[in-house]
């Protein structure tokens, strides 16, 4: 499905509207959408909302030879998924251009800048070593996704913790949750991408939305960490233009800024869940019914529903009348089909069970008084002889 | 065997929904079950690929996202699943040479899973607003190892001493069944009871849907 | 579950009691027309879409469902998007399953020689001539009679926003007042296609924008809360300009 072109009309308007200094939805022009993280219930799984915009990370790891060149250091994978959830146009199946840069972009952001402390997921030097994997998943497009995902796989990262090993020679020891405790990942610094668009009158806006990209002449994306430490830097014409000026320079104090306390908020969040974690004996504890509203029009919360079922019943299909006056019908119903069942069996079952049946009907006028489980109880126990 | 009374009690997770989730989708829902949670999203009618066009029918096409790694078979199953499903309860007659995608995102897994992406594609069906013969509702539910007790709506903790798990769907119009999946060993008198505890149990997804379209349909 | 007029319905619900008003005078009983979201199986009538139902007299039966991709239906006005001009016809996008043709002849005072000045991009506001299942969808920007009437190409001064289908309907809804709140106090221009598309143009960037969020906003306020809605922009409105 191609995507739905881009008019004349909101072309005119966008640029009117960045020329003018406002934007489609009422923000300044390097004023931020802003973010919401909920964590799943594994480690290192979080779902982040960029405004519209929405990724899913999760980290997951397992044991690998390491490569030859780093015998002593652990691999990290980023795969950036580009599914036709997050907009029509995108393809399943094969990854696209798009879902390439930006899996490019967050290794320059998270892998190269050596942010993840590699050696210390080293087991047997040359032999196993931890291999990170990071799969994002983007399930709503409506721009900067390079942003939503960089604050996902941050998050994902500090959230995360690895099982505990213990390597005795020959052997390892991977530990269960219930044995050791889970480790954190070892993280030295803490990059965010923090992205810009140009516009054609040369006004720059931050965190741009869909139609904005589709509008902008050039792009620009910053990977900062909270030590104002530039980490990775992407520039890019999306048209012909000369118009685009010197941006970097002229940004990149605000993004610093914004990237601090970016990470500063990112940080309190995977504190507050991973201590409420740690304070509770079961760590299941899934954020994600957080992410849903209570009062909005279009979603419902709804409580344990607690039913009582009718219970089956082979003779059901015969008889429904039957079945409904009392118990002890019940038991000749059943004996009735069990005696169709096992017409082969001696005769002598059926006379067995009849007499039992019988016994039963007497016992059930009997406890009619009592309780029902109880009551309950001695039919099982009948039942039972009869097998 | 048979136990003689007449009723039990059995629980079902929490069910929790967002519709219209996603900006980007003709039909959004994000669905949970407990902690099982699916996001769905519908795209279509809309053009489709001359390969997979169908001249007298809507072509239907899932994807199922998982979410680490890349789809595995298991995952396949679900989109085949989940096809045949929806195939059954949309009328596929009246959009001729057009195609709808139908997108699932796996979010978490406690259990489940199966019948938590029937829902929530069924829900985002009918926020897409295409139209249906019926909805369909799916629920699961295990044979306990030892007791053999039929447990509904199981989540991970209970399904770790399952002897056997099922997945069925059912139409809304006579509760019949649209899919039926199950794993392990049982025997046809368990599997019976376990049909039937789940057809009555399909009622309340029924009411469930019915709630959440009563909500915002006054205002929409 | 059967059900009647006025309740939320769900596909596969079965209607009650359809009956058609038998007019004095008349011996013929008149027929019973099924609208969107209903159709008949046998004897029986099913509801397929989610929504409420509703009944229009004489014996008209719709089902009101919320949904934002469209399908095209005959007669109705669009907002569309040229994407290509080829031979005779431009394709045009209205965001359904196929591109819509627009004849070059079918404009107000179009000629072999006298063509319509129309770029891939520019918007128009045209009617639907064919729309059928198995067929292309066919646009016109005349009427009947040959004339424009306000159908056209719309100008690029303006902007264009997406909604859901619903929204379309409710704010085109005789009885819903936004339009007219929205109106007394500014000025704007307006097209809303049926296909979930709205052009909107007012005086200055910032009353679009507010126009425009309004109509957005719209999507979950009932008709009575509109009157509040508008004041709050009008409010914000002030404070900008």
């Amino acid at each position: 499905m191609r995507e739905v072109p881009l008019t004349n009309c909101e072309r005119n308007f966008v640029n009117k509207c960045i020329e003018e200094e406002t934007r489609l939805d009422g923000r300044r022009l390097l004023q931020p959408r802003p973010v919401k993280i909920y964590f799943g219930s594994k480690w290192g799984c979080c779902m982040v909302s960029l405004g519209h915009t929405k990724a899913i990370a999760q980290v997951s790891c397992d044991i690998r030879q390491p490569k030859t060149f780093r015998p002593n250091e652990g691999t990290i994978y980023i795969n950036v998924e580009l599914a036709p959830l997050a907009a029509q146009h995108f393809e399943s199946g094969r990854q696209s251009e798009a879902a390439i840069l930006i899996s490019r972009q967050l290794e320059k952001c998270f892998k190269d800048s050596k942010c993840v402390d590699l050696e210390s997921l080293c087991i047997v030097a040359d032999k196993k070593v931890w291999s990170l994997r990071i799969d994002i998943n983007i399930i709503n497009h409506d721009g900067n996704l390079i942003d939503c995902a960089s604050i996902a796989v941050l998050a994902a990262l500090m959230h995360f913790h690895r099982p505990d090993v213990t390597s005795t020679g020959e052997e390892i020891i991977i530990h269960p949750a219930s044995e050791k405790d889970f480790l954190p990942l070892t993280l030295f610094h803490y990059p965010v991408c923090v992205s810009f668009i140009t516009f054609e009158n040369g006004n720059t806006i931050m965190d741009p939305t869909y139609i904005e990209e589709r509008v902008g002449v050039a792009e620009l994306t910053l990977g900062m960490n909270s030590y104002r430490e530039l980490c990775s830097l992407h520039f890019d014409y999306l048209t012909k233009t000369m118009t685009v000026e010197d941006v970097i320079s002229a940004v990149s104090n605000h993004a610093a800024n914004y990237a601090t306390k970016l990470v500063q908020d990112i940080k309190e969040a995977v504190a507050k869940d991973v201590q409420s974690r740690y304070k509770k004996d079961d760590s299941d504890t899934s954020r994600f019914k957080e992410s849903i509203q209570t009062n909005k029009i279009t979603t419902m919360i709804s409580d344990h529903i607690s039913i009582k079922l009718q219970k089956w019943d082979e003779t059901m299909i015969e008889d429904h009348a039957e079945i409904e006056n009392n118990n002890k019908s019940c038991i000749i119903k059943h004996e009735e089909g069990s005696a169709e069942l096992i017409s082969v069996f001696d005769d002598s079952i059926n006379k067995e069970e009849s007499f039992n049946s019988t016994y039963d009907s007497d016992s059930d006028n009997q406890c009619l008084e009592l309780s029902n489980p109880e009551k309950k109880h001695i039919i099982i126990d009948l039942v039972d002889d009869s097998d | 065997m048979v136990e003689e009374d007449t009723e039990i009690d059995c629980v079902l997770r929490p069910m929790n929904c967002e519709i219209n989730l996603l900006s980007r989708s003709d039909g959004s829902t994000m669905f949970m079950q407990g902690d099982t949670t699916i996001v769905a999203g519908i795209n279509g009618p809309m053009e489709v690929k001359s390969q997979k066009m169908a001249y007298d029918k809507l072509s239907i096409e899932v994807t199922y996202t998982p979410l680490t790694g890349p789809a595995k078979v298991d995952d396949r199953l679900i989109e085949t699943y989940i096809r045949e499903s929806c195939e059954s309860a949309i009328l596929v007659s009246l959009h001729p040479n057009t195609m709808i995608c139908i997108n699932l995102q796996e979010v978490q897994d406690s259990g489940g899973l199966l019948a938590c992406a029937i829902n929530a594609s069924c829900l985002a069906l009918i926020n897409s607003g295409l139209s249906m013969k019926f909805t369909i509702a799916a629920v699961s539910c295990m044979i306990e190892k030892e007791t053999g007790k039929i447990i509904m709506d199981p989540d991970n903790t209970q399904l770790k001493n399952a002897k056997a798990e099922f997945t069925y769907a059912f139409d809304s119009i006579n509760k019949d069944i649209v899919c039926c999946h199950s794993v392990g060993r049982f025997s046809q008198s368990e599997f019976l009871a376990s049909v039937d505890k789940c057809k009555q149990v399909s009622q309340f997804i029924f009411d469930f849907y019915r709630e959440i379209t009563k909500k915002y349909a006054n205002t929409v | 579950m059967e059900v009647s007029v006025g309740d939320v319905v769900m596909p596969g619900d079965s209607l009650k009691d359809i009956k058609s008003t038998k007019k004095e005078g008349k011996n013929e009983r008149e027929n019973v027309i099924l609208g969107p979201g209903l159709r008949r199986e046998g004897d029986k009538v099913y509801v397929c879409k989610a929504g409420i139902l509703k009944r229009r007299d004489p014996a008209v039966y719709y089902v009101d469902s919320y949904q934002k991709r469209y399908i095209p239906s005959r007669g109705e006005n669009v907002v569309g998007i040229v994407t290509q001009k080829s031979g005779d016809i431009y394709k045009v996008d209205v965001g359904a399953s196929e591109q819509a043709t627009l004849s070059y002849l079918a404009f107000e005072g179009a000629t072999k020689k006298n063509r319509p000045d129309l770029q891939v991009g520019d918007v128009i506001y045209a009617k639907m001539l064919v729309a059928s299942k198995d067929m292309e969808p066919e646009l016109v920007c005349v009427d009947s009679q040959g004339k424009e009437n306000e159908l056209g190409v719309l100008s690029s001064d303006g902007m264009v926003f997406t909604c859901s289908l619903s929204l379309v309907r409710k704010l085109l809804n005789p009885e819903c007042p936004l339009f007219r709140i929205l109106g007394r106090n500014q000025a704007y221009e307006l097209a809303a296609g049926m296909n979930g598309r709205i052009w909107i143009k007012a005086r200055s960037v910032q009353e679009t924008i507010a126009a425009a969020n309004a109509i957005l906003a719209a999507e979950y306020t009932v008709a009575s809360e509109m009157q509040k809605l508008c004041a709050r922009i009008e409010k914000t409105l002030l404070l900008v300009t």
